[in-house]
């Protein structure tokens, strides 16, 4: 058992990155569903896109390493994001020149 | 409706000229007959709606067109034979296949010639008859008539002409309320419309009930509702099935009876006579009412497979006749006794054909529709003269009017049977069917059959002597119609004369070319016959010219004996309006259409409630669900997205 925790503690494997990623995952989602501010809820999108990144990464290198296949996924979501993030923040200044505000719970009009 | 089959117009794609004209490719065009009507029907509604003589002229050139269509093939159908086009698909779903087809038959031969022949004569007058402002309407209406009509008549199985049947149906009722303006012109057409589905309903349900027999035998539903197979098909019918034929035809009757207004259905054609009177005579005397007659002619098989339903239609016939010739001894309305007696000449081919006399009763069709359609003119002339309808208010009017007279009186002779008219001949050949006929108490029909034939002779006469005999004084002014109205009353005065001559007793040529079955049952030459016929007809004459020739009428004074002005107006109430009054207000309206309603409300409104009330709670309890925050909705997301994975993978 202390070996067992020792080696794993001494050798970092896929299952310490894909552990990693899940965090990254959780914090991104709690932000993207507490945080008011609209912004913040952008970056947390970004941690998001990042916690896929690092799995698909972590499973190239460490199954597929040949192939690279993750690697180039990784980079089109990279791209894909930016984009995404241009895209997100021209709203986000549309939101706030419309209502002087960009947090999220007040512009609940959209309802019955 | 390009019902010409693949061969011809396969011919027309390889581009070959049509191969040596007009007589060959004939047959297949039996589908022109119907489709110009309708052509004008169609122009004159998207083109010449604003020009009203021109509508006329658009419409009567459709109906002649058709006309000459229809003669060329009944002169094909008599030299050699006219094939039928092959029917198409109409609608096809998995096993379920309706078709449409032309049939082309002696029998459909002889309808359409006599259809688009009369409708054509009729249209010719109406352009004198109708004023120039009621033309489109008028003529537009009589297009889509004769359209349905004579698609009808052509119709090659059940579901297509109840189709047409239904289409009639619906010129009727826009024709009988033509001056909708009038409040009985537009009481009458709902009245029409309604007595008539109350047949109609039996009808739906008789051709729903041969497809089902269609399923028991194992046969299509195509195949099951073709005319042409019907004999055929009855007799694949599993012998457990087979008693159920006869109801089948008794529905079918049903429809029958509304559309040729049998007893007790009869109540909706005297009060048709609201239309203009070209539409009374082609629609309610010439055609329409006689397609109850063509159709029981047309499904005979079905009546033909069980002698009793035939009895029920010589019975219901026999009363027909009866009652509709009573009403019309004391009508003063002159398009009133005419409808009368429509009525009971339609009640006596249905008698006719009941006591197997087929051929005897589709040429009293066919002669009925020239010289009827012949006295509806002349009483619209009449009409048209004098502006009223009421027979006490004409007299006298032979010398001011010679051709609509004469017209008139050879229209009468003709339907009362004086020798060697149309009348004579096809009413000789029921009378003498029935004398000699096996069917069930036919002494009995015979001797009801000659009293109709009295009083159809009597208040013939009685019409008249009242409007035309020059005892009377005409009203001042009077004149005679135009040529345009003259003319077509002359042409088919000489129908009236001569149409009969194509089926006496000893050159048949009538029962050669239209019979049931091998044919030779035509009744052949009675003396007897002949002879009570002749009696008959003076009986009727002398006594209508007793009691009307004169002016101080005797008639009168029959009616002052105490009681019976009380009886006639009993009896003629009981056998009219007040039967169906008691009927409709007691049963229909208090009985089914409360309980109907109760129902409705109770019932099927609760259903229909509840569906809207459960769709009104939960959007009441969903709705606070939508927060309009977008941060609610991606939690929801995530939600659903944890239960499907863990539903997924558990």
């Amino acid at each position: 058992m202390t070996d067992f925790l020792l080696y794993k503690l001494s050798h970092v494997g896929l299952d310490h990155v894909l552990l990693m990623g899940a965090l990254l995952f959780s914090i991104g989602l709690y932000g993207v569903l507490t945080r008011r501010n609209a912004i913040a809820v952008l970056m947390a999108v970004e941690l998001l896109f990042n916690a896929v990144n690092i799995n698909l990464v972590a499973f190239s290198r460490y199954i597929t390493p040949s192939l690279m296949t993750g690697q180039i996924f990784a980079l089109f979501i990279i791209a894909v994001a930016a984009a995404e993030a241009a895209v997100g923040i021209a709203l986000i200044l549309c939101l706030y020149r419309h209502r002087r505000s960009v947090y999220v719970d007040e512009a609940d009009e959209l309802q019955w | 409706m390009n019902c010409s089959g693949s061969r011809p117009r396969a011919r027309r794609l390889r581009g070959e000229p049509r191969s040596n004209g007009h007589v060959q490719a004939m047959p297949d065009r039996g589908w022109l007959v119907p489709l110009l009507p309708f052509l004008s029907f169609l122009v004159i509604v998207f083109g010449t709606y604003r020009q009203a003589r021109l509508s006329g002229y658009v419409s009567v050139a459709g109906i002649a067109l058709s006309a000459v269509c229809s003669l060329a093939l009944l002169g094909k159908g008599l030299l050699g034979g006219v094939a039928s086009p092959a029917p198409l698909t109409w609608i096809q779903m998995g096993g379920f296949e309706l078709q449409i087809g032309i049939l082309l038959d002696p029998l459909s031969l002889m309808m359409i010639s006599v259809v688009s022949v009369v409708a054509s004569l009729i249209q010719i007058y109406s352009l004198g008859y109708m004023h120039d402002h009621e033309y489109s309407r008028f003529y537009s209406y009589m297009s889509l008539f004769a359209f349905s009509m004579l698609g009808l008549v052509v119709s090659a199985n059940f579901a297509q002409i109840f189709i047409f049947w239904e289409l009639v149906g619906l010129c009727s009722f826009l024709l009988i309320g033509f001056y909708y303006q009038k409040h009985s012109a537009a009481r009458a057409a709902k009245k029409a419309f309604v007595v008539t589905r109350f047949g109609d309903l039996g009808f739906v349900m008789g051709i729903v009930s041969l497809t089902w027999l269609g399923m028991k035998a194992g046969v299509g539903v195509s195949d099951a509702l073709s005319f042409e197979n019907l004999a055929q098909f009855l007799t694949q019918i599993p012998a457990d099935y087979k008693q159920w034929i006869p109801w089948v035809a008794l529905l079918i009757f049903c429809g029958a009876m509304g559309k040729s207004a049998q007893f007790p259905l009869h109540v909706w054609l005297p009060d048709a006579m609201e239309g203009p009177t070209p539409v009374s005579a082609l629609i309610h005397a010439a055609t329409m009412v006689a397609a109850g007659v063509y159709l029981v002619a047309r499904t005979y098989p079905i009546f033909h497979f069980d002698p009793w339903v035939l009895g029920i239609v010589a019975v219901v016939g026999a009363i027909t006749a009866l009652v509709a010739a009573t009403l019309a001894l004391v009508q003063t309305d002159i398009k009133r006794i005419l409808a009368y007696s429509t009525c009971s000449q339609l009640g006596y081919m249905m008698l006719s054909l009941g006591a197997f006399g087929y051929g005897a009763g589709v040429f009293h069709l066919m002669t009925h529709a020239f010289f009827k359609a012949l006295l509806f003119l002349g009483s619209g002339s009449v009409i048209h003269a004098l502006h009223t309808n009421d027979i006490w208010k004409m007299g006298g009017l032979y010398p001011k009017m010679k051709d609509t007279s004469i017209t008139f009186l050879i229209g009468t002779l003709a339907l009362t049977g004086f020798p060697l008219l149309a009348g004579f001949w096809s009413k000789d050949e029921i009378l003498t069917n029935l004398l000699h006929t096996d069917a069930p108490n036919h002494m009995i029909l015979f001797g009801l059959a000659l009293l109709v034939a009295v009083m159809t002779s009597f208040y013939m006469f009685r019409l008249w002597y009242l409007v035309f005999s020059p005892v009377r004084q005409a009203p001042s002014g009077t004149h005679e119609s135009g040529k345009v109205m003259t003319l077509p009353l002359w042409i088919l005065a000489v129908f009236s004369i001569v149409i009969g001559f194509v089926g006496t007793p000893w050159a048949n040529f009538f029962g050669h070319f239209i019979h049931y079955g091998e044919g030779g049952h035509e009744a052949g030459f009675s003396l007897t016959v002949g002879l009570l016929s002749l009696a008959v007809f003076a009986t009727g004459w002398y006594l209508a010219k007793t009691f009307y020739r004169s002016t101080e009428l005797p008639y009168a004074k029959i009616l002052s004996i105490p009681g019976i002005r009380e009886t006639v107006a009993l009896v003629s109430t009981c056998l009219t309006d007040r039967f169906w009054g008691i009927v409709v207000r007691g049963i229909v309206i208090n009985r089914i259409a409360r309980a109907a309603a109760w129902i409705d409300t109770n019932v099927i409104d609760l259903a229909v409630n509840v569906v809207g009330w459960t769709v009104k709670g939960t959007g009441f309890v969903l709705r606070f669900f939508q927060t309009g925050k977008v941060q609610t909705y991606a939690t929801y997301m995530l939600a659903a997205i944890l239960i499907i994975f863990f539903w997924f993978f558990r």
